[in-house]
């Protein structure tokens, strides 16, 4: 075969490309991705907001890794032309809400983990009788050791119509053996433990859908976000959307932002700010930021969020505060996360939009923790210093009182409402501390001296005496 | 925020109706009656009362941090119906209704820090477009030159230039790096709440007892802009917008006779730096004509 003269090679070696594909990401967020991934399928079959039907299983050892799910499955139309190729095609439509925009999350995951893997996966279309199941099963090693060929071979494939019933459909991944690092790692309690933190948190919104998730043979549990609520006190929560552009195209973003506090257990209320931050954990306060579902921000508590700027710095006093934005597009190419998915993009127009109304909804939040405290501490003055008749405090009473509520029941509230300050009587003026100074000296000196300052009594000598040397010595 | 008499300060009262002039033109975006104010009323309330006697405004919100002065401000309140908050601006603002447009005039006597840039961060990012923000800061900064560029670098940290000289801080020139520094951060907090830039008018920069600045202007939105543009701030001489050196104000040393004598020549359409009384300076007359339409009566 003759070769074009003109021909320059810019091609990527395989095994190049699987190590620089793998080599900036963390093993538990790629296992989050193949995770992700299930949820995208899941949410996207579901019909309505209950994902109850729905389960992702993860089973992690030092031996393998293995997930499975009934999330719909993959077609082997989209396993033949998409789904396994780097980077998504321009035409590719993409799965509506979903988060995977990128199309790399799965093999990268497979390359973090092992040096081999299995795909398997049942579909039925939605809409009509086709289905297909298949299989793929490859060794990395191999796969990268044949030059110019990028493609995957299906190892079972059957694409008859009904094939599978609709209820049965899903996909199973297993890669093993693991490499030996990952090996030791998933071999590990704390890891699997960490991955579990890991996937509640970041699917805590639809693990409270319904969702199961199981890692390992336990169900995940979704910690269901509160904030206090009472008819005189209310966070902020509120929707908008936010217009998001990429290249020519325009697409809409709704966002819900809800921000408040918590209520501090009736024990550290009458402890000081100092010591109570030594009791409860101040790790969860600060802003939680979702995008279609997934988790991006945590306890955010940086300058992204407007901590410092234009809101004060955090300090253990605003503990009690708790923010939550969800942004939610049908487009997952308009939401602001980075191409990993798992950070807000802090430069994108949407984001800075919407981080505009947190930072103002953050100081609205500080601004109500402040005025409690400032109001909880007169008071305290006021009753040391006995002063009769303090009035009532309703704001402070609101807040140490009202219980948490979750944010599904929460009411639409455009600013926070809490009760008015107290008017408060002023501090009683103090007079200026006294010290009381006695000394002796022979009569004699007494007398005379008493003579030349002309004064009558001890007490008055010795009054005049220290205002002579303070004339004298201090004042001019 | 301060308990200082008014009268004792005839430039401050200069640019007070200066603000005023500017905050008429506001009638193209919305009718005046329809505004809010929200100020540091102090225990004078001179702000206060121009903007209901010369704009109609009668929704007002005064914050006072000195909580011993609480019932001195509930004596001299100029109108029942006003909002009195006590306490720290920071902790005050988010109280104040921000859906209505506001005249906000934030009047410190401290120089520009992160904590006045705090403040001003959040009134431009919650009011709505249409509002008018004035920030006043001291521009002194002290005797010394090298403690100025080190108070500076204190108050502002990082937002300072990264070199600044000596020279650089000299009469006016704290004044001009604040402004600079006020401006550009706010164009940041408007283009990111509202998509437009800060339409800037004033940069009066005064003298009383202290060097002082104040620096303000119209929250713009992609909706209001045409109106902004109807309100001609430009018609009035004082006006400062964005990329011109600030105006700065003396109120001359002159007494009831030569003010008149001059205000007359002026009226009468004649060069007062020509017909000038002997012995008076051709800057003070200068000066006289930025300021004698604004002179506390």
């Amino acid at each position: 075969m003759t070769r074009d003269p003109k021909r320059v090679e810019a091609g990527a070696e395989k095994r190049f490309f699987i190590e620089m594909l793998t080599k900036d990401i963390e093993l538990l967020p790629a296992i989050a991705d193949l995770v992700d991934n299930s949820v995208d399928g899941v949410r996207h079959r579901a019909e309505g907001d209950d994902l109850s039907a729905f389960w992702i299983r993860v089973n992690a050892s030092a031996d393998g890794f293995e997930i499975t799910d009934n999330a719909g499955g993959i077609s082997a139309d989209i396993a033949r032309n998409y789904a396994f190729k780097f980077g998504r095609p321009a035409g590719f439509a993409g799965v509506p809400g979903s988060v995977g925009q990128f199309g790399i999350g799965m093999k990268r995951a497979i390359f973090k983990l092992g040096s081999a893997f299995e795909v398997q996966s049942s579909w039925h279309s939605e809409d009509s009788e086709q289905s297909s199941t298949f299989l793929i099963k490859e060794n990395v090693a191999t796969w990268a050791g044949v030059e110019d060929d990028w493609s995957f071979r299906f190892a079972e494939l059957d694409e008859r119509t009904d094939l599978v019933a609709a209820g049965q459909t899903g996909t199973r991944i297993l890669v093993k053996p693991l490499h030996p690092s990952v090996s030791d790692d998933l071999g590990n309690a704390a890891t699997i433990n960490q991955l579990k933190i890991e996937l509640s948190t970041r699917h805590q919104e639809s693990l409270l859908r319904g969702l199961l998730i199981e890692v390992n043979g336990d169900a995940l549990k979704g910690h269901e976000p509160s904030l206090q609520m009472a008819p005189e006190l209310q966070p902020i929560n509120r929707q908008f959307t936010v217009m998001a552009t990429q290249g020519d195209e325009t697409g809409e973003v709704r966002v819900r932002l809800v921000a408040g506090t918590v209520a501090t257990p009736s024990a550290m209320r009458n402890l000081d700010e100092g010591q109570a931050s030594n009791f409860q954990s101040t790790g969860d306060a600060g802003w939680y930021v979702f995008c279609n579902g997934r988790l991006l921000l945590a306890a955010d508590r940086t300058v992204v969020t407007g901590w410092g700027s234009p809101a004060a710095s955090y300090h253990p006093q605003y503990r009690t505060f708790r923010g939550y934005v969800y942004m939610e597009s049908d487009d997952a190419r308009f939401l602001p996360w980075n191409t990993t998915k798992t950070a807000v993009d802090r430069d994108s127009a949407v984001f800075r939009e919407v981080a505009s109304q947190m930072k103002v909804a953050l100081v609205d939040t500080q601004a109500l923790i402040n005025r409690v405290k400032a109001e909880r501490e007169r008071v305290a003055l006021l009753e040391e210093a006995n002063v009769p008749d303090i009035p009532e405090t309703p704001l402070v009473e609101s807040v140490t009182n009202s219980p948490n509520v979750s944010l599904a029941s929460l009411p639409v509230s455009e600013t926070i409402v809490s009760p008015a300050s107290a008017t408060l009587p002023a501090l009683p003026k103090v007079g200026p501390k006294i010290q009381r100074i006695q000394y002796q000296v022979e009569i004699e000196r007494y007398d005379k001296l008493a003579k030349i300052l002309e004064v009558s009594s001890g007490s008055e000598l010795g009054r005049a005496t220290f205002d002579y040397v303070w004339k004298a010595e201090v004042s001019e | 925020m301060t308990t200082m008499l008014y009268s004792n300060r005839p430039a401050k009262a200069v640019q007070r109706r200066m603000l005023i002039e500017t905050c008429r033109r506001l009638s193209a975006i919305a009718p005046l009656t329809s505004y809010q104010y929200v100020g540091f009323g102090g225990l004078e309330f001179n702000d206060f009362v121009d903007a209901h006697n010369a704009l109609g405004i009668t929704k007002m919100t005064s914050i006072e941090r000195n909580d011993g002065l609480v019932h001195r401000i509930e004596f001299n309140k100029p109108y029942a119906g006003m909002t009195i908050l006590m306490g720290e601006a920071r902790d005050q603002l988010p109280l104040v209704d921000w859906r209505v447009p506001a005249i906000v005039w934030l009047d410190y006597m401290d120089p520009l820090s992160r904590d006045v840039l705090r403040d001003v961060e959040y009134v431009v990012r919650t009011a709505s477009p249409g509002t008018f923000v004035a920030v006043t800061v001291q521009a002194g900064l002290g005797e010394n030159l090298s403690s100025r560029v080190q108070s500076l670098k204190n108050n502002l940290d990082d937002l300072a230039p990264e070199t600044l000289a000596t020279t650089d801080v000299e009469g006016w020139g704290v004044a001009d790096i604040q402004q600079e520094i006020l401006a550009s951060q706010v164009d940041i907090y408007s283009k990111e709440a509202h998509g437009s830039t800060f339409h800037q008018v004033l940069d009066i920069g005064y003298q009383d007892v202290a060097r002082m600045t104040t620096w303000g202007g119209v929250i713009s939105s992609a909706t209001t802009a045409r109106s902004i543009e109807q309100c001609r701030f430009d018609d009035l001489s004082f006006v400062r917008e964005r990329g011109r050196a600030g105006l700065r104000i003396k109120v001359p040393d002159l007494t009831q006779k030569e003010w008149k004598f001059l205000e007359h020549a002026i009226g009468n359409g004649r060069d007062p730096s020509f017909t000038r009384p002997k012995g008076i300076d051709k800057s003070d007359v200068a000066a006289f004509a930025d300021v004698y339409r604004y002179r506390a009566s």
